[in-house]
């Protein structure tokens, strides 16, 4: 659907021709292990988050620090890895879908060595960003293109209908990577300070911790934002757009109901859900290993 | 080999992967559904829902590959089928969401409320989708009022949700209730002890009457209702499908009599598979027939994926399915005994 390879157009649809070309597809790949990786990075979060929740209530500190210190470990690698192949995908993305791109830095211009302001409010309106601060020259370029000086495309040299929406694609990305430094930094500042014999006296940092729980899960869902949003007006790129692949029987109040069912459905299983994870979370491990052993049914 | 050798291969496999789904999902439903009937306090519910705990959600896998063997075998059919029953399936989609959470969620606070709340939502969850599955296929083997024009790539649909629950789509899915009610009641008979295995017995006793009779009003209906017998009059060799689902069906009744519920259940799995064969015989070459149209009909050589495809699938599905066949059959032989009421009060992890 990004990167559409291995078919041809035949007999009025889409055939597969290279199989081996859909296996091999980096942007599959990439996008694969980006979002695995992120998968590792939030697991280890949320046993940071429960383990200093749990220390500053000096609950079982010997257990904890040790979970943490595991946690802390996983958790760095892990967001290393989400850095790495998300700036492989940054590249693939660039050279694939060079109005993605764009969207994702709010770039208008087409440059060479082009430069990165750290804020910047862009403006759809007028093709411009109404706010620009804190310049950065040829870092663009080189994370695109891993090459200071390389070409980068403006988002004026895109038709406007085949633009997709820069405003919240561009939030979406900076958020998704801020969120994604401040994982890095945290982590890393967890091995040092949970190895240190006063761990549970860094009071600040384990509240820090507790509420940085929703950051893996925020990124994540504002890095399936950019994917999707990035990539409109398309749903296959490139060759099939959203527009045209709408169902012709489904009216528009089933998809509406259906819709408002899925967000009640999801909205009451998520807070239930949620309400479960803090109870369980709270009530500490296991003193009774034996409880753990599952007994359903077994011969 | 020619395309139409493995359009017909991957029409068997499409069929027996419903087949097996029905066979294995059919207990999951009718345990649940039933649970009010056979489960008569707290710890009878968990132990019901800790015989099906290990497995259910492996029985699903048979669904999606159903569902997946539909998308890559025959994507035009099941793009149509998709936007055609939309309104069913995210009925259907809903309901197998609530029963897979309330499995997990009911026994996670002790509370008479919270765990009479997921009761409900697995009788219902449990009871809708027993009941939809057959709708729409009482609604496939009868066909749908579409008209499609494969060369212009135009396709019409002139149905709707109401439309779906005519008499015959009703019928259907009151002999997939009926048939899952057994085959959970048996399931429950063989897996677990004390009253509530009693009660379980008695059940699939009681409810093979209904059964019966609703399975030879199908019968009966379907030769007005449906061109299904067109296959077994060409070919009579094929009428031992339906008489295998018959004979297996009475002779649930006569290993229940016996007090043999070990043999009920596999006959009762029989039974479904051997129903669902009878159906799908009658389709062929239909995937889903045009109750309005012949021409518009989906069939496996209009709506086929491309000779590359169906090879590479063919060649992964070989590979793939043994495997799955093997720790299924891992899994069950793992969880053969049965759940007594011991194991879940001594197990507070339990479901």
């Amino acid at each position: 659907m990004q990167k559409p390879v291995g078919y041809v157009i035949r007999n009025g649809r889409a055939e597969m021709s290279d199989f081996g070309a859909v296996l091999t597809n980096s942007y599959g790949w990439i996008k694969f292990t980006h979002t695995a990786l992120s998968g590792y990075a939030l697991a280890a979060f949320l046993i940071m988050g429960v383990s200093a929740w749990h220390l500053l209530r000096n609950n079982e500190s010997d257990f904890f620090t040790r979970s943490f210190r595991m946690a802390a470990v996983w958790a760095f690698v892990a967001s290393m890895g989400v850095a790495f192949t998300g700036d492989l995908h940054a590249v693939v993305i660039s050279e694939h879908q060079p109005a993605k791109f764009a969207a994702m830095e709010s770039q208008w211009e087409t440059k060479k060595g082009a430069g990165m302001h750290l804020l910047l409010v862009p403006d759809a309106a007028h093709e411009r960003n109404s706010l620009e601060l804190l310049y950065i020259p040829n870092v663009l370029s080189l994370l695109a293109h891993h090459d200071p000086n390389a070409q980068i495309t403006g988002m004026k040299t895109v038709p406007a209908d085949l633009r997709p929406p820069v405003l919240p694609t561009f939030l979406s990305f900076r958020v998704m990577v801020g969120l994604g430094t401040f994982m890095i930094l945290a982590s890393l500042v967890g091995i040092i300070l949970s190895r240190k014999a006063d761990f549970t006296d860094s009071r600040l940092f384990l509240k820090i911790m507790v509420f940085a729980i929703p950051a893996p899960y925020i990124a994540q869902q504002l890095g399936w934002l950019v994917s999707e949003l990035g990539r409109q007006p398309w749903i296959v790129y490139g060759v099939m757009k959203t527009a045209d692949a709408v169902s012709k029987s489904i009216s528009t109040t089933q998809v509406a109901l259906s819709l408002l069912g899925f967000t009640v459905l999801y909205g009451v299983l998520g807070a239930i859900d949620i309400y479960l994870l803090v109870k369980y979370a709270k009530k500490g491990p296991d003193k009774d290993l034996t409880s753990i052993i599952n007994v359903q049914g077994r011969a | 080999m020619d395309i139409s050798v493995f359009q017909i291969i991957w029409f068997v496999l499409w069929g027996v992967l419903w087949a097996v789904y029905f066979m294995l999902d059919g207990f999951v439903f009718g345990s649940g559904f039933m649970a009010t009937f056979l489960a008569k306090n707290d710890t009878e519910k968990r132990v019901l829902i800790n015989t099906v705990g290990p497995v259910w959600d492996g029985n699903e896998v048979w669904l999606v590959t159903a569902g997946g063997a539909t998308f890559a075998a025959f994507p035009t059919t099941y793009a149509l089928m998709f936007s055609n029953l939309y309104s069913a399936l995210v009925l259907l989609l809903f309901a197998l969401i609530v029963r897979g959470v309330s499995f997990e969620f009911r026994a996670k606070i002790d509370s008479p409320v919270w765990r009479r709340s997921w009761d409900m939502a697995i009788m219902v969850s449990s009871f809708l989708p027993a009941l939809l599955f057959g709708v729409a296929f009482g609604n496939i083997f009868k066909g749908i009022p579409m008209k499609n024009d494969f060369a212009a790539i135009n396709f019409s649909y002139d149905g709707t949700l109401i439309g779906l629950l005519n008499p015959y789509g009703l019928l259907t899915g009151v002999l997939f209730v009926l048939l899952f009610a057994v085959h959970g009641s048996l399931y429950a008979a063989i897996k677990t002890t004390g009253d509530l295995r009693k009660r379980s017995e008695e059940m699939s006793n009681k409810l093979w009457i209904p059964l019966l009779v609703v399975a030879v009003a199908f019968l009966g209906y379907t030769y007005p209702a449906t061109k299904l017998y067109d296959n077994f009059l060409k070919a009579p060799v094929f009428l031992l499908i339906p008489v295998i689902a018959v004979v297996s069906l009475i002779l649930v009744k006569v290993f229940i009599a016996k007090s043999s519920f070990h043999k009920a259940f596999l006959f009762s799995c029989l039974t479904i598979v051997f129903v669902v064969f009878t159906g799908v015989t009658g389709l062929f070459p239909n995937l889903i027939p045009s109750s309005i149209d012949p021409a518009s009909n989906l069939t496996i050589f209009n709506s086929s994926s491309s000779l590359l495809t169906l090879k590479i699938m063919t060649v992964v599905a070989g590979i793939f399915v043994p495997i799955v066949i093997c720790y299924k059959i891992w899994v069950y032989r793992l969880f053969r005994g049965r759940v007594s009421d011991g194991d879940v009060l001594e197990n507070p992890d339990a479901y």
